[in-house]
């Protein structure tokens, strides 16, 4: 009976240990993510799916002064400057933005200033002050609003992995073959923490899974902040779905698969490769107003909303305010 | 705490009564407090408001003295600024007591955004938003209306007033 008592006790207590070191790391992402979010800095925010990239630059002074400007494989599209109540915006390619389509006749002169290239000022152009939780939206939408959302989108996936781990290439849990990214310079002080996906179901009988399945993230701290996360959502690669599709044993799995791609989860699992750079350096120049014709800009970027029917490279709707990146 | 969140409170539900007030030139309010803001903000008209009746009976031993403010544009009431004096049982350096405060200026979580070197929390309403952020022993409310055009520009302007406290 002792001994029974005894092994139970051992088993608890290294259930308990397992969970600490399952808790630590998560709680020290959320820390690094508000350690950084908070900083003025340069970003870089790419984006690979379905064969279109799509990247964002931008520059955070703080949570009321930021800037981003998009481009699609490689030609600029549109730049957005956004100083307390201001919104100022450049667009170089007109007919890549949707908002410059179907205009109001109000809006046919902003609207044109806007075609000639030119910077546009509107004073009270920023977005109403709505807070959009990021999990409300479908990314891929807007990836003007993707870039600057981006530490709250890495916060949800944080919450919703299975478990983090730090990087440790000799720990037997690690497996280089399922490892698409750099390893941390950990000479140079750098760490990575790894986003561990929950398990793909096995069986039949439970509901198809979603994103945070198919994802693999990975976090790259130096200093104790943020400098580089790099994403992979893939369902085919998915190791388990690899080996039903080479072995053929799990008909189940690869039926699964097709569901998930076929969008019949809980959620349209969008299938890319998400980067973000930060750079933090001191070196980095405040925000400053450009000159330009001053006009109403809220009738052309005011209105739109996220929808399944959202075009692919809109401009940034009215929910943004606080970027988090 | 509690009686923190009364008093802040009746400085909320006075935020209403305000506009309906005849308000002095003074720009720092009554005996209860020691709150100096100009006389005009991003072209709002800073006027003080009388609560010294109201807040007369209220004994909170984390607060030192209370101000409101009503900013107007002619006579619209765009926003209110509430100012609270932390005493020195506040704990005004202690990030949990600061979110307690937070936690009681609106529904759901608030979000807090860098603002120059000030972490503002802000609260939207279905009417009007809240802004509130720290400075020192002070405790700065600003609820702004949704019609006003210009909250942000507001919010830094009103951080960048120096010596507010006096």
């Amino acid at each position: 009976m002792r001994s029974r008592i005894f092994v139970v006790l051992v088993l608890l207590t290294l259930g308990a240990a397992s969970c600490g070191e399952r808790l630590r790391p998560q709680q020290e992402v959320m820390n690094f993510l508000t350690a950084t979010q908070e900083l003025p800095r340069e970003f870089t925010y790419k984006e690979t799916s379905g064969g279109l990239t799509t990247q964002v630059e931008g520059q955070f002074d703080d949570g009321f002064r930021f800037s981003a400007r998009l481009s699609v494989e490689g030609a600029p599209i549109i730049e957005q400057i956004f100083s307390d109540d201001t919104l100022a915006v450049r667009v170089q390619a007109p007919d890549r933005v949707p908002q410059l389509a179907n205009i109001s006749p109000q809006d046919v002169d902003a609207a044109n200033s806007l075609k000639a290239g030119g910077w546009v000022l509107d004073p009270a152009g920023a977005p109403q002050l709505e807070l959009r939780a990021a999990e409300a939206r479908n990314v891929g939408q807007n990836p003007l609003l993707d870039a600057l959302s981006v530490f709250d989108y890495v916060r949800l996936a944080t919450e919703q992995a299975a478990t983090v781990w730090e990087f440790n290439k000799d720990s037997p849990n690690y497996n280089a073959s399922q490892d698409p990214f750099p390893h941390p310079a950990i000479d140079e002080g750098e760490k990575r923490y790894d986003l561990i996906p929950p398990p793909v179901p096995l069986f039949e009988g439970g509901s198809l899974p979603g994103t945070p399945t198919f994802r693999l993230l990975s976090i790259y701290i130096r200093g104790g902040k943020i400098h580089r996360v790099l994403e992979k959502i893939d369902i085919r690669g998915h190791p388990e779905i690899k080996r039903a599709r080479r072995t053929g044993k799990n008909p189940f799995l690869l039926r699964l698969a097709r569901a998930v791609l076929e969008g019949k989860g809980p959620e349209r699992v969008r299938q890319r490769t998400m980067s973000l750079e930060i750079d933090l350096g001191r070196n980095r120049q405040d925000l400053v107003l450009p000159e330009g014709k001053t006009a109403n800009l809220r009738g052309i970027f005011g209105g739109l909303q996220a929808s399944s029917e959202a075009p692919e490279v809109p401009g940034l709707p009215p929910e943004v305010t606080q970027p988090s990146s | 705490m509690r009686k923190f969140g009364a008093s802040l409170a009746i400085v909320v539900l006075l935020g209403a009564a305000c506009q309906q007030s005849d308000t002095p030139e003074a720009l720092t309010t009554g005996k209860e407090s020691k709150i100096n803001l100009p006389p005009q903000v991003l072209g709002l008209a800073v006027q003080p408001e009388d609560i010294d009746k109201t807040i007369k009976d209220v004994d909170d031993p984390y607060v030192d003295s209370f101000g409101l403010f009503s900013l107007r544009e002619g006579p619209i009431l765009r926003a209110t600024l509430q100012v609270g004096t932390l005493s020195r049982a506040a704990r005004h350096r202690d990030d949990s007591f600061k979110r307690r405060i937070i936690g009681l200026i609106g529904s759901g979580d608030p979000k807090k955004v860098p603002v120059s070197d000030t972490a503002v929390y802000i609260s939207p309403g279905p009417d009007e938003t809240r802004f509130a952020w720290f400075e020192n022993r002070g405790f700065f409310l600003l609820t702004v209306h949704k019609s006003y055009p210009f909250p942000r520009t507001l919010v830094r302007r009103l951080i960048g007033v120096k010596d507010k406290l006096g």
